[in-house]
């Protein structure tokens, strides 16, 4: 895991990497938290790129990053996402309610960034 | 049989002790049946007998408006018997004031008669209203021995309180009676005529009129008894009301109004002990009789009502089940205190009513929480701190009075810069604008102090913070709870249709053969899935599958809450909507951490041969027809983590010998990580052979354990169901 601070934008990219299953889950989420903590008018954008594998603890750790920035009204996205990730994440409902982009560039350029 | 059918009726609601006394005395019922029941506990004989006493009515020794209220009711109501009540109203008014009282009686029932059939001759048909036409029947009753005598302003002021009373004592009549006689009226029996049978009973008390010692005596025990036997029968509610009532026309009778209190207190007493039977109503209405006597009077009282409250429990033991079961029948309107019979439409509407109101004031609870968590703004630095600083930092310095007094703007200035929203962690020395730096002699004293009280301050903050998050958190579940509650109170309403419904149903068309096969993570115990195959009345079967977050035991008890709760809810009979959004609500509620769980619920309909699939959540599920294979998906988030959920739904017609498959996604995303195939669970469906439900469940799980060399990388779990047909029903078609 990766993380980039974007100041001009507010927004706190991080980058996954490897498999985001029940083993990894945990540790991926006190961090995020500790960031969003630390920023907390930021936003977050999670590249999953080089994430190979996601399993239902990994969408945990999503929609509840989702639950806490929503009642923030922080915004939350995503990008790079491949088949597998994708599919998961999709019947899971994650992606009725965070939008998904092709790239960190796009995802930069969308909704309150862009203003 | 008409006995026995009250019989029955009896049985229903009585505790479980007199239940099983009315049932040994079933016998000797039997033999009652043929001469008590029939011949002397009759209705007719019971209206003969309050008839007279109603003639014998008096208030105040002279009004007696109740015979001529109850003629005026009977001749409306039940115009057949009247000719046998007349002679018993005469009698009893005669035996109180003798002719007088018979003949302004007489004249009085003749005015309601003529009236009557005026109205009913005119070819307008108008009928007016009941107690009017007593209160002309009473006027017409006395005006002519009035006008026989001389007219004193006494006479006037009679007829006018005659009048005026006869009024509220025909509407009660007329409630009580159809009550009491069982009148059948269209509308559902209610609380008018409840009180109105109470009512009924208190003027009877007053016929038994004023007498000699031994009369007085006999009212008091019968009173005590009557108490006793509606709080035997209804509980306590209903025999404090008795209570109440009776014991104001005691009160009238003997001026004596200490039994008012008193017998309502007994008659509640007796009722909560109703469910030890008899023995326990007369141990509770003794113990209400000492306890309130005592209070009230002393030690004196006690020995007045003891004795009577002792021969009142002998009358109530000593009478006969049949009276019971009679006095029930009696009593339709009685069963609204007890929540049964013919009024539970009405019970429900008021249970309905009710749970809204609930709804409502969680809801108002939910927006004050609401409001205090959304008012407080910022935490802004102000001037209390800076102050405050001067004082701890400052006081022993001898500047002290020049900087924070005479050059307090400048100084105010310089540091409210330094602590600038948002307040910084820690402040160093470089960050302290130059001019201060340069005025002041102890800037590290400064600094330590001010960096300490900034430390205190934040912890203040995040504290504050942390209670807000718990006032928006409880905010949310009063909502949550409010939302259920109101849900419950339509559904409950809903349930009063269905009912009817659901008795029209046949029997199945389908029944099902089901095979599962469960495997935890590898290195754990227990599998964090969990399933439940509930078959529910009106022949449903439900699957529910759920798949809680991680592995182990922590996910078991996720998943296994979750379905234990979707469990209870189906099997109340509330609808799939409601039941998901409840659970829903619950889980959020049990944890502010991403705890989740997903529900995979196929709601079969095995009499329509019907399957509705709900997901929240969950894997995909298959069906396998014939040759074909059908997917079933439905992407809708895991319960517990929004407050809002909306379950996605696919319906499926059944067929004969259809597979219904499902799988968590320890199943369907065994193969991803090793082969490119998405999608093995359709494309090993299409190539086994197999029909035996069990043996498809092995098949595909040992296969995914093949992905990845025998060992399983997340809770495994597989349920199959297989749809048979039952012979005698005609195939339905695909869609």
């Amino acid at each position: 895991m990766e993380a980039i601070l974007n100041r001009s934008k507010k927004c706190l990219i991080v980058r996954l990497k490897g498999e985001l299953d029940d083993h990894a889950a945990p540790k991926i989420r006190q961090n995020l938290k500790d960031m969003l903590d630390k920023y907390p008018d930021f936003s977050l954008l999670l590249n999953l790129k080089d994430l190979s594998f996601i399993d239902s603890s990994g969408v945990g750790v999503i929609l509840g990053r989702y639950r806490d920035m929503a009642q923030e009204e922080r915004e939350i996205l995503l990008c790079c996402l491949n088949s597998q990730v994708r599919r998961v994440l999709d019947l899971a409902g994650v992606l009725k309610i965070i939008p998904a982009f092709g790239s960190e560039k796009e995802a930069l350029n969308q909704g309150r960034f862009a203003q | 049989m008409e006995n026995y059918n009250e019989l029955s009726t009896y049985q229903r609601s009585i505790p479980s002790r007199a239940l099983g006394r009315v049932r040994g005395t079933r016998n000797f019922l039997l033999h009652l049946k043929g001469s008590l029941g029939e011949r002397v506990l009759t209705r007719e004989n019971f209206l003969l007998a309050a008839s007279f006493l109603m003639g014998r009515a008096l208030l105040f020794a002279e009004l007696a408006p109740f015979g001529l209220a109850l003629w005026a009711v009977l001749y409306r109501e039940k115009r057949d018997f009247c000719p046998r009540v007349a002679p018993f109203l005469l009698l009893g008014a005669f035996s109180v004031r003798s002719f007088p009282g018979v003949s302004s009686l007489l004249a009085g029932m003749a005015c309601v008669v003529f009236l009557e059939k005026f109205f009913e001759a005119r070819k307008r048909k108008v009928t007016p209203p009941l107690p009017l036409l007593a209160a002309l029947g009473v006027a017409a009753g006395r005006l002519p021995f009035m006008a026989a005598g001389a007219f004193t302003p006494y006479d006037y002021f009679l007829l006018l309180l005659e009048v005026v009373l006869v009024v509220p004592v025909t509407a009660f009549f007329y409630y009580g009676s159809s009550l009491a006689l069982s009148l059948e009226r269209e509308e559902s029996p209610g609380q008018e005529e409840l009180t109105g049978g109470l009512f009924f009973m208190a003027f009877l008390l007053l016929g038994l009129g004023e007498g000699p010692y031994w009369v007085t005596l006999a009212q008091a025990v019968l009173v005590k008894a009557a108490v006793m036997v509606l709080a035997f029968l209804h509980g306590g509610a209903l025999g404090a009301s008795t209570g109440l009532v009776l014991g104001i026309f005691l009160g009238i009778g003997t001026h004596d109004y200490t039994y008012i209190s008193l017998l309502a207190f007994a008659g509640l007493l007796a009722g909560i002990f109703r469910d030890m039977g008899k023995a326990g109503v007369v141990l509770g209405f003794l113990m209400g009789i000492l306890l309130c006597s005592f209070y009230l009077g002393g030690g004196g009282e006690m020995f007045l009502h003891l004795p009577q409250a002792g021969l009142g429990s002998l009358v109530f033991l000593l009478l006969p089940p049949a009276f019971f079961a009679a006095m029930k029948s009696f009593s339709p309107a009685f069963s609204l205190l007890t929540g049964s019979g013919t009024v539970d439409g009405e019970v429900r509407h008021m249970a309905s009513r009710r749970l809204k109101e609930l709804a409502r004031v969680f809801q108002r609870i939910a927006g004050s929480f609401k409001d205090t968590a959304d008012g407080s703004g910022g935490e802004a630095l102000q001037a209390p701190f800076l102050a405050e600083l001067g004082r701890r930092a400052c006081r022993e310095c001898g500047s002290y009075e020049a900087c924070w007094k005479e050059g307090f703007s400048l100084t105010y200035g310089n540091l409210k810069g330094v602590l600038q929203e948002p307040a910084p962690e820690q402040v160093a020395l470089r960050d302290l604008p130059f001019s201060l730096r340069k005025k002041c002699r102890y800037l590290s004293r400064l600094l330590k102090v001010m960096n300490g009280m900034l430390e205190q301050h934040r912890l203040e903050a995040s504290s504050r913070q942390r209670l807000q998050e718990g006032r928006v958190m409880v905010a949310g579940q009063l909502e949550g709870l409010s939302t259920i509650i109101n849900d419950l109170s339509n559904e409950v309403k809903l349930k009063l249709d269905r009912k009817e419904m659901d008795g029209l149903r046949q029997g199945c068309a389908f029944t099902v053969e089901i095979g599962v096969y469960q495997v935890p993570k590898e290195g754990q115990d227990t599998s964090g899935d969990y399933y439940s195959l509930l078959t529910l009345k009106g022949g449903t079967q439900v699957i529910i599958l759920s798949d809680g977050m991680g592995s182990g035991q922590r996910a078991r008890e996720e998943s296994k809450g979750t379905v234990n709760l979707l469990e209870d809810l189906l099997e109340a009979g509330f609808s799939r909507d409601l039941v998901i959004r409840t659970v829903n609500t619950v889980m959020q509620l049990r944890s502010a951490e991403e705890t989740f769980a997903t529900v995979d619920l196929a709601v079969m309909d095995l009499m329509e041969g019907k399957v509705e699939i709900c997901k929240i959540g969950a894997s995909p599920s298959f069906i396998k027809r014939g040759e074909q294979v059908k997917e079933l998906s439905a992407s809708s988030l895991p319960l517990g983590i929004l407050s809002d959920i909306e379950a996605e739904s696919k319906r499926e017609r059944l067929q004969d010998g259809d597979l219904l498959v499902m799988v968590t996604d320890g199943v369907s995303e065994a193969g991803v990580k090793v082969s490119s195939t998405p999608n093995w669970v359709k494309q090993k469906l299409l190539d086994i052979r197999h029909a035996h439900p069990q043996l498809v469940a092995d098949r595909i799980l040992q296969e995914a354990l093949d992905w990845n060399r025998g060992q399983a990388t997340d809770d495994m779990s597989i349920i199959v169901c297989k749809a048979l047909r039952l012979k005698g029903h005609q195939a339905g078609a695909w869609h």
